[in-house]
């Protein structure tokens, strides 16, 4: 491993062991490089199948949106998850888990090709097709935010599949409790 | 070497990819955005006035929502006609007023409008069915109930015997006219059948416009009585019978859409709009306090019902 195009490749092929080095690396800078083509990627499909539409006067502000929400996400995660991981036991930092979650935009790029093959097809499998990319993609992603967990803070599978559970579990939570409370409390609203 | 090469590859697959996406337009093409649809809108339950119930994240089941449907429909380029979906046993004269002009006036603006009637489109619901192109209703759909009446409940016995008194300032003779705790004096009664005929006489005007018929042979129609289906189309009340989905067929056909049409449905509550805009019709302890309520009260809640 070294240059940005031999960690592509072992975090496409080798991922666990591709995550560990990034992290005791602290690749930041490979890992700005992912995540801004992990950005600009899906913004490029987007703007394919929006341009000639009414709907390509909000691309703008969608890339915006998506720039900035990414971002936050990106050191909010890292920050949380470090934090989650310490409590379960691991050992490592978070600028390194930091730069490993950077790397696990890489399926957003990958995914491309099948994208284009998926457009191809004929329109009543077409959105079968889409949906079925986007669930690879996703769970690729976790896939690869467990393996940068694991090289990170060297956890074991189960522990690094529970840190990132955490944070979602609790929002879902909190959300279906902020829902429930306040549906419940307009319900109450003589209209 | 053999890492960079593959990496290599896969980053020109994928930049082939980006640029072919360019002419492809995956996913989403020009067709689909601005394309032919046809709008299915929804008219369920009671036909009344106003923001209906106001939920976290919806409002609905009063006409101003049903309205802004109709409007989002109009507004919307790519949808040609309109399925209008009725299942109300009718509702306010007003409010079905209301909406029947809307359509009017969607019509107007060269969006031809369907209706397919569902379990039940009597009364009001037929008032909305009249102003549309052509009506659609399955040979055991309960339509017709055409009138009007004004609900009147006298209580002055009832009140006598709990020991309730009402004592009113009135700035005139009739301003409690339909008041639960007296009986309507003659004069009363001759203004209320007034207003009741006026009314009926607008709706019998809006069958006979809407329909094409003699407004005199709508009047023997509208007695009150309720029709089926099949008996409305042998009167003329409806064009054709079937269900939704020959409706969503004629109405593509109308507008001469070829194969099966897209379907863009107005209205439909998610998951969550149903848990938080949840009616209180679907509370019958708010629902019997509501009509305790309304036969408790004065002159403003008897409104004129068409159904």
């Amino acid at each position: 491993m070294g240059s940005f195009l031999e960690t592509v490749y072992d975090v496409l092929f080798n991922p666990k062991q591709a995550m560990r080095y990034i992290a005791e690396k602290k690749l930041i800078g490979q890992a700005l490089a992912m995540f801004s083509i992990g950005i600009l990627v899906p913004v490029w499909a987007i703007y394919t199948g929006l341009k000639g539409t009414s709907g390509v006067s909000v691309l703008g502000l969608l890339f915006i949106v998506h720039v900035i929400g990414s971002l936050v996400l990106w050191v909010f995660s890292a920050a949380v998850l470090s934090f989650i991981a310490e409590l379960a036991g691991g050992r490592g930092t978070a600028v390194g888990l930091f730069s490993a979650l950077g790397f696990s935009q890489l399926p957003k790029i990958v995914v491309m090709p099948l994208w284009v093959l998926a457009a191809l097809l004929p329109a009543g499998v077409q959105a079968t097709a889409f949906g079925l990319i986007g669930m690879i993609t996703v769970i690729w992603m976790l896939v690869l935010h467990v393996a940068a967990l694991q090289g990170a803070f060297s956890l074991s599978g189960v522990r690094a599949v529970l840190v990132l559970s955490v944070p979602l579990l609790v929002s879902i939570g909190a959300i279906v409790v902020i829902i429930i409370f306040a549906g419940s409390a307009l319900m109450q609203l003589p209209f | 070497m053999f890492k960079k090469s593959v990496v290599l590859l896969l980053i020109l697959i994928v930049g082939v990819s980006m640029l072919v996406g360019l002419f492809i337009t995956p996913g989403l093409n020009n067709k689909k955005i601005e394309g032919e649809k046809l709008a299915v809108i929804y008219v369920e339950g009671m036909i009344v006035g106003g923001r209906g119930q106001v939920g976290l994240f919806s409002e609905g089941g009063g006409t101003d929502h049903l309205i802004r449907q109709l409007h989002t429909a109009r507004d919307d380029s790519s949808v040609k006609a309109v399925v209008l979906r009725i299942n109300s046993p009718g509702g306010t004269v007003p409010a079905s007023q209301e909406v029947g002009e809307e359509l009017k006036k969607l019509r107007a603006a060269g969006k031809p409008v369907i209706t397919s009637m569902a379990d039940m489109a009597a009364s009001g619901g037929y008032w909305l069915a009249a102003c549309t192109d052509k009506i659609y209703a399955n040979p055991a759909t309960i339509t017709g109930s055409l009138g009007v009446y004004v609900p009147y409940s006298n209580l002055e016995e009832l009140y006598k015997k709990i020991g309730v008194r009402q004592e009113k300032i009135k700035s005139g003779p009739h301003k409690d006219i339909l008041s639960p705790d007296r009986q309507l004096t003659e004069e009363e009664r001759a203004i209320i059948q007034a207003m009741v005929d006026d009314m009926y006489n607008q709706f019998i005007e809006v069958i006979a416009q809407g329909r094409g018929l003699d407004p005199a042979a709508v009047r023997e129609l509208a007695d009150g009585r309720i029709y089926t289906g099949r008996q409305a189309k042998e009167l003329g009340l409806v064009d054709e019978l079937g269900n939704m989905y020959d409706a969503i067929d004629g109405a593509a056909a109308m507008v001469g859409i070829q194969g099966k049409p897209e379907i863009v449905e107005y209205g439909k509550m998610s998951v969550i709009e149903g848990l938080l805009g949840a009616r209180s019709s679907l509370n019958p302890e708010q629902m019997l306090l509501k009509h305790v309520k309304e036969m408790l009260s004065a002159s403003p809640a008897a409104m004129p019902q068409s159904y």
